[in-house]
């Protein structure tokens, strides 16, 4: 088994892949436990589609798509933080019309791209065994400033998060906090992209901070426990992914089904033993 | 008995909406620190704009809201609608009464053990700390609403903004509100946004009609032609020995019955 381990730990891609998914995780806890706290899955799912359009003008022109996306991806967050504050449009509309105007740009320009593009792949369905050392960097930034931006505003994200019209009596920068997270929101899509792909990113933000929360009520832990959760996920989908020659990102997404569903049915039949009891 | 020395917070002839919408206009009202202020009107009339300008969170088009802030103790304690409130979101009991006391606590660090001391003396006093390491999922509608009662008066404001403290509570806990307010109202200025004018006539000591405009009445009776003349359609009141509500609108009979 050791053997087995330091032989698979020998290659850099799987080096890579396993801090990616560390890193990956810590980032994923605080910005999923937020999100799905705050009720802003579908939010990010636009933005998730949005920042196709940038990959794809950055493809056209030979960008980096990372930065095409990040460029996307930020502006589209902010631009719907900035319509929430204001209310001049329903929200789900907003979202529903950039989601699907950044696949349409996407779409343009990839078709317009003379020749293949098989890395194209890697965005659309993700591929954290192809994650490269700078990928891993951006990951690294990312997560520390996501790490500091949550210690320092605990207690203000948490309450601003819980109801924002009292957070405003407590003069709360609620501005400030509020587009930072959409622009760490917009960030920790675009680069977990690499990782399970624009189709698949929203299952990694949102199910382990599910799980967490039927185990716990707490905000913190739902953080902690959702970050080990993630990094279980992701690393036994790497293995599986390895082992099977797979696509990682499906492989990872699917052991944490299995890992929500097992849960609900532990609660369900701990529900049951407790009625029973009584 | 009325010393209406302190000015606490003044409207003064402010229009306000939202985007090109006006809901309020020319509307002014002055809230002094003895103030027991009930405002009444119809639903869209405009009270929710009106308590939304009173705690500051929203800018008026036109007009003034000047706050009288003293330097220690806040002047502020907000209590909302609590339907406005996501019960599956995932907070006890205690760390909403401690988000009371987020301005005092300041932007960075924790809370201060007088400062938890506090949160949880006053939870105390109103029942509910064997609740505190609750989620506020699993409270009832009386309970979240002494949550939330907490919540505003944990950093002993100066005036106490609710809106519709009565909706979603039993009608004992209701009871017990009131006289709570009543008492507070030693201490503090209350403005009261409510629907249940039987009650709110026999504890307040003001009223303010909404409807677009305002009309400032400066006693807790009122009259049906008076409302009337303030453009104010809402149910009938009559004033008898002992306070009561003639009501037009059926679904209130409930609330008519649990009063007297």
């Amino acid at each position: 088994m050791l053997e087995y381990l330091s032989q698979f730990f020998h290659y850099s891609f799987i080096q890579n892949a396993f801090f990616a998914a560390v890193l990956l995780s810590v980032i994923t806890g605080f910005i999923g436990s937020y999100i799905v706290v705050r009720r802003l899955v579908f939010l990010s799912g636009g933005i998730t589609h949005a920042s196709f359009g940038g990959i794809g003008i950055a493809w056209y022109f030979g960008l980096n798509p990372i930065l095409g996306a990040s460029v996307f991806s930020v502006l589209s967050a902010l631009g719907l933080e900035y319509l929430s504050q204001g209310r001049t449009l329903r929200d789900d509309s907003a979202i529903g019309m950039l989601w699907s105007f950044g696949m349409a740009v996407g779409i343009l320009f990839v078709f317009l791209t003379p020749g293949y593009a098989p890395n194209l792949m890697s965005f659309l369905f993700g591929s954290i065994l192809t994650i490269s050392k700078t990928d891993v960097l951006l990951l690294l930034i990312l997560a520390l400033l996501t790490l500091l931006f949550f210690s320092v505003f605990y207690h203000p994200i948490l309450f601003m998060a819980f109801d924002i019209d009292f957070a405003k009596t407590q003069n709360v920068p609620v501005k400030f906090i509020g587009y930072t997270l959409s622009v760490l929101i917009a960030l920790s899509i675009v680069f977990a992209l690499r990782a399970v792909g624009i189709i698949l990113i929203i299952s990694l933000f949102t199910i382990p901070a599910n799980i967490a929360n039927t185990v716990t009520y707490r905000f913190k832990w739902i953080v902690i426990l959702s970050s080990l959760i993630s990094l279980i996920s992701i690393v036994t989908g790497i293995v599986i992914s390895y082992n099977l020659n797979v696509p990682s990102g499906a492989t990872i997404i699917i052991t944490m089904m299995v890992i929500y569903l097992a849960t609900k049915l532990v609660q369900q039949l701990r529900h049951r033993m407790f009625r029973l009891r009584v | 008995m009325t010393n209406k020395s302190e000015k606490l917070i003044e409207v003064v002839n402010v229009t306000a909406g939202y985007g090109n919408n006006i809901v309020l206009r020319n509307v002014s009202l002055t809230v002094y620190s003895n103030d027991f202020i009930g405002i009444i009107g119809p639903n869209g009339g405009g009270k929710t704009t009106l308590i939304k300008l009173l705690i500051g969170q929203l800018k008026p088009f036109s007009g003034e809201v000047i706050f009288y802030t003293k330097v220690n103790g806040s002047l502020i304690g907000y209590l909302p609608q609590i339907s406005h409130i996501d019960k599956s979101f995932p907070i006890s009991v205690h760390e909403v009464v401690l988000s009371g006391l987020l301005e005092k606590k300041g932007l960075f660090g924790g809370y201060s053990r007088d400062q938890k001391e506090t949160a949880f003396n006053l939870m105390k006093q109103v029942g509910i700390e064997h609740l505190k390491d609750k989620n506020i999922g699993q409270l009832s509608g009386g309970q979240l609403q002494r949550t939330l009662l907490c919540r505003a008066l944990v950093a002993e404001p100066q005036v106490l903004i609710l809106d519709e403290p009565n909706t979603y509570v039993d009608s004992s806990f209701e009871g017990e509100l009131y006289e709570m307010l009543r008492k507070l109202n030693d201490r503090m200025a209350i403005v009261m946004v409510s629907h249940d004018l039987g009650t709110i006539t026999s504890y307040v000591k003001t009223i303010a009609c909404v409807n677009s405009t305002l009309f400032y009445h400066p006693s807790n009776q009122i009259t049906n032609e008076q409302l009337a003349a303030y453009n104010c359609p809402i149910q009938l009141i009559a004033h008898g020995p002992v306070p009561h509500t003639v009501l037009l609108d059926h679904n209130l009979d409930s609330k008519q019955n649990n009063q007297q």
